[in-house]
C-alpha cells in the first residue's frame, strides 16, 4: 500500500520541481529590466544640435559612417540624408536625423556609456567610440581626432553632460586644410 | 593500390587549390558585372568609362592590373556632363601634404596606388585656370578614393551627383 502511494508523491515532486525550474528560466531579467536608460543630460545636447553636426562632419562622410552598409550609421548635412528628396550638402541636419544619430552613437555600448556619465565623464576611453576616434583601437578610418582637439573635446565634454559648444561648433566646420 | 592513392591525393590537392583560387568576393564580382561591357567605341585606357566608379575594377580586387589610389571625373556643370580637360584636382592632408593631378580630355583623373604619397583623411579642391575660384569639397575624404562612388548620378540621399565646376553651364568660361 505504501509502495503505491509513493509513486504519485514522487511524480508530484518531480512536476513541481520542473515547474519551478521552468518558472525560474522564464523569470524577468535582472534589476536593469534588460535595458539601460541613459541620462537625459546626454540626449539633450544632441537634440539641441550641439553635438550631431560635429559627429557628422568627422565621422559621417559618405565613404565612412555615412554609408548605409556600415555600422554606427550617421546622418549629416554633408553626408547621408534620411529624406529621399534630400541630398548631401542640402538642407541642414533635421531633428529626425539628429535622433537617429543619437541612437546610433548611444546604442553602441549603453551600459559603459551609462557608467562614464555616472562618473562625470571620467576615463571616456572606456568607450569604443572614443578609442576608435582616437585611433588607440584599430579603426579603418584611423585616428580622426587627437586628444584635446575640438572634436575630442566635443565628445568628451558631451559625456560629462555639458558639451563644449565652441569646440563642437569648430569641429562641425568643414576642414580648412587648404 | 599505392598508385591509386597517389592519384587521389593529387586530384584532391588540385581541387583544393582550385577552390582557393576561386575564393573571390561575390559582391565585388557582381559590381564588376554590373559595370557591363565597354561603351561602344571605347577601349580600356585613360579615356574610358568616364563617370563610372573607377575603383570597382581598379581596386585591389581587380580585375584590372592597374590599381588606383584615387580616381574620378570632372564635368563642366550640374546641367552639362561634358568632361573638363585640364582641371587640376588637388588633394591635401591635415598636415598640409598635397598632390595635384590633371584631368584628361574626357575629364578623367587618376593616380596609381604605387605613386600615391598621402594617407587618409584628405580634402579636395578642383582648380580650373579660367575660373577665379576653386571648387572645394565641403567634407573630407576618409577612406575611399573612388570619387565617382559618391559623385554618381542621380543625386540622392547617399549621392552628391557628378563633380562639376560651375552650377550652370552658362557660367562656364569659353
Amino acid at each position: 500500500m505504501r509502495t503505491k502511494s509513493r509513486t504519485p508523491v514522487t511524480l508530484l515532486f518531480t512536476v513541481a520541481l520542473g515547474a519551478l525550474t521552468g518558472a525560474g528560466a522564464c523569470s524577468a531579467p535582472p534589476a536593469s529590466n534588460g535595458y539601460v536608460e541613459l541620462s537625459e543630460q546626454l540626449k539633450a545636447p544632441f537634440e539641441n544640435g550641439d553635438v550631431a553636426p560635429a559627429i557628422g562632419m568627422k565621422c559621417g562622410t559618405l565613404d565612412c559612417h555615412g554609408n548605409i552598409a556600415r555600422n554606427m550609421r550617421i546622418y549629416s548635412q554633408y553626408g547621408l540624408r534620411m529624406a529621399l528628396n534630400d541630398t548631401p550638402g542640402g538642407m541642414p541636419i533635421t531633428p529626425f536625423e539628429v535622433d537617429a544619430d543619437y541612437r546610433s552613437v548611444s546604442g553602441l555600448e549603453p551600459e559603459i556609456m551609462d557608467q562614464v556619465i555616472a562618473d562625470g565623464g571620467a576615463n571616456p576611453e572606456r568607450l569604443t567610440l572614443i578609442r576608435k576616434a582616437r585611433g588607440t583601437e584599430h579603426h579603418k578610418g584611423g585616428a580622426v581626432v587627437q586628444v584635446g582637439d575640438p572634436m575630442d573635446t566635443c565628445l568628451t565634454t558631451w559625456l560629462t553632460g555639458s558639451p563644449n559648444k565652441d569646440a563642437c561648433d569648430q569641429a562641425a566646420q568643414p576642414p580648412a586644410w587648404q | 593500390m599505392s598508385r591509386a592513392i597517389g592519384w587521389m591525393l593529387a586530384v584532391g590537392v588540385c581541387a583544393l587549390a582550385a577552390s582557393c583560387l576561386s575564393c573571390g568576393s561575390p559582391v565585388h564580382d557582381q559590381q564588376v558585372a554590373e559595370m557591363g561591357p565597354e561603351p561602344p567605341g571605347e577601349h580600356p585606357g585613360p579615356l574610358h568609362r568616364a563617370g563610372q566608379p573607377c575603383l570597382v575594377c581598379h581596386g585591389w580586387l581587380g580585375p584590372s592590373h592597374t590599381e588606383f589610389a584615387v580616381a574620378g571625373t570632372v564635368y563642366k556643370a550640374i546641367n552639362d556632363k561634358t568632361g573638363v580637360d585640364g582641371a587640376i584636382v588637388i588633394f591635401t592632408t591635415p598636415d598640409q601634404n598635397s598632390i595635384a593631378v590633371q584631368t584628361n580630355a574626357v575629364g578623367n583623373f587618376y593616380v596609381v596606388k604605387d605613386r600615391w604619397p598621402l594617407s587618409f583623411p584628405y580634402q579636395v579642391q578642383v582648380q580650373y585656370p579660367k575660373l577665379p575660384n576653386n571648387m572645394k569639397m565641403a567634407s573630407p575624404i576618409s577612406r575611399d578614393g573612388a570619387c565617382n562612388d559618391c559623385h554618381a548620378d542621380p543625386a540622392g540621399p547617399a549621392r552628391f551627383g557628378h563633380i562639376y565646376l560651375v552650377a550652370d553651364v552658362a557660367d562656364f568660361p569659353q
